[in-house]
């Protein structure tokens, strides 16, 4: 019997965070509001690709403000040839990967491993409740390889479409599905021993 | 079709972008292999997963932290954009502000006769200054009278000490009437300039201090009126008569009253009546202006006219 899938979250728009075009012009105009309204609206959204990609809320913290406040510095330059969401999962995914080339990044493997494993839950106890296959699916996400990592957290775990996840990685959109493809097949061997 | 490339289009079928050609071939080739068959069934539960992962969120304070540390820019610099920013509607805002403020200070300023006399009057601290004086002075008599004179040196020392009383009185008396002045209801509006108030009247009758200290305090006029008189030559002479004769003191700006003068006179407020019946008698006496209500020192300003 074959497994049939819902549709992917990309193609769900009400799973994305907003993309007012009124929002880029009211940045560019430097009005007071504008820039809070961009943080409400997307904080969320920037902080848990952090997350994902760092294993770590510190970090995440931390490369998720300094999203913002690039924006912040550099709104006036936006041509708005991209959309600003894609902007800003640029800035994100680039700042993520900056960080995790870092020299003595491993020094707070164990750390990040924790994070993982907690599903980005505050409360270490939290994540001893949670499923060992849950446990499990993170740990496998942070084994990736980061280019991998980064598209699986993009497609699959924010529902980004491939032509947003190809225009902010700066990347071909075969060469997008390709490595999207072989971060979900090792996904698949490294959780093979939960399946049927 | 192979198992490799059968394989190939699992991502492409979980994310729906399969052409029909290449779905009728992959689901032939699943339903006659177990083994990709198997292989499909673990990738899509591991897809599913995936896309069951919610999304994490920000920590508490995380928005209000990130708009501070947007905001630590260099002072001066925030606070141009605070004062100008938006230009197009700030600036505006603020010209009008500044009209508008303008416009209420020379309104105020015009209806306030206090406040123009503030401002073109010497201050009464030259009295207080003069009071204070005294004393020093008071001792450096007594110094360079007193050597060797020990038990006549306390009477040498009495004119000094009436210039004191006498400026301390001054003092008290003016602001008595300021008193009175503040008390009295609906103060009048300025109806005229102010004279010197150095030259008093000669003569007058009771209460003498009262009036030469209003005539002194340079305030509004209460009543403004034109005299055209029947006789210049007598008018002096008649003027001071009538002012004498109803209690009231006369100040003048020229040594002879004449056409162009103006005269101060001060009356009591019972007094005005006669004393505008006597100037009728002396002339074509009209009233300019006049206060709604009079204090209890009349002070009018008269305007000789030929």
């Amino acid at each position: 019997m074959q497994r049939e899938l819902p549709p992917s979250r990309a193609v769900q728009p009400s799973d994305r965070a907003p993309d007012d075009p009124g929002l880029v012009e009211a940045l560019r105009r430097g009005e007071p509001d504008a820039f809070e309204r961009l943080v409400l609206a997307y904080q969320h959204r920037v902080f848990s690709i952090a997350l994902r990609m760092l294993g770590d809320r510190g970090d995440a913290e931390e490369v998720a403000q300094e999203v913002f406040l690039r924006v912040h510095r550099s709104i006036r330059g936006f041509r708005g040839e991209a959309k600003l969401s894609t902007w800003l999962y640029a800035i994100t995914s680039r700042l993520c990967l900056n960080r995790l080339k870092a020299p003595g990044r491993h020094r707070r493997a164990g750390e990040a491993a924790l994070a993982r494993i907690a599903n980005g839950h505050p409360n270490p106890g939290a994540a001893l409740e949670a499923s060992e296959r849950e446990a499990a699916l993170h740990r496998a996400i942070a084994e990736l390889d980061e280019e991998r990592r980064i598209v699986v957290v993009l497609r699959d775990l924010h529902g980004l479409a491939y032509e947003e996840i190809a225009a902010a990685l700066d990347l071909p959109l075969n060469t997008l599905r390709s490595r999207l493809h072989r971060a979900r097949m090792e996904l698949k061997e490294r959780l093979e021993r939960f399946w049927p | 079709m192979t198992c490799h490339d059968a394989r190939d289009l699992f991502s492409a079928r979980v994310d729906g972008l399969l052409t029909a050609e290449q779905r009728v071939a992959l689901e032939g080739h699943l339903q006659s292999c177990a083994d990709c068959a198997r292989e499909w069934d673990r990738f899509s539960r591991t897809v599913s997963l995936l896309h069951s992962v919610p999304e994490a969120r920000a920590p508490a304070g995380f928005a209000a932290r990130v708009l501070e540390a947007a905001g630590r820019e260099p002072w001066p610099r925030r606070l141009l954009r605070n004062v100008f920013v938006p230009l197009h509607v700030k600036l505006p805002l603020e010209a009008a502000a500044i009209v508008l403020v303008s416009t209420l200070v020379i309104f105020l300023y015009r209806q306030t006769p206090e406040l123009q006399r503030a401002a073109e009057a010497p201050p009464s601290a030259g009295i207080v200054t003069q009071a204070s004086e005294a004393p020093a002075k008071s001792a450096d008599v007594e110094q360079a009278q007193g050597y060797g004179k020990t038990a006549a040196a306390p009477q040498a020392a009495p004119p000094p000490a009436e210039e004191r009383q006498g400026a301390l009185q001054d003092v008290k008396e003016r602001d008595r009437l300021a008193k009175k002045q503040e008390a009295a209801p609906a103060e009048p509006p300025a109806v005229g300039g102010r004279l010197d108030a150095t030259r008093e009247a000669q003569k007058s009758v009771v209460p003498r201090s009262e009036l030469k200290t209003a005539a002194r305090a340079q305030g509004p006029f209460h009543l403004m009126g034109l005299l055209r008189p029947k006789s210049l030559a007598t008018l002096d002479a008649e003027l001071n008569g009538l002012v004498k004769e109803v209690g009231g003191v006369l100040v003048r700006d020229a040594d002879r009253v004449g056409p162009g003068s103006i005269v101060e006179v001060v009356v009591p407020r019972d007094a005005y009546p006669r004393l505008e019946a006597g100037l009728r008698q002396l002339g074509d006496f009209t009233v300019e202006t006049r206060a709604q209500t009079f204090p209890d020192q009349v002070r009018i300003g008269l305007r000789i006219a030929q």
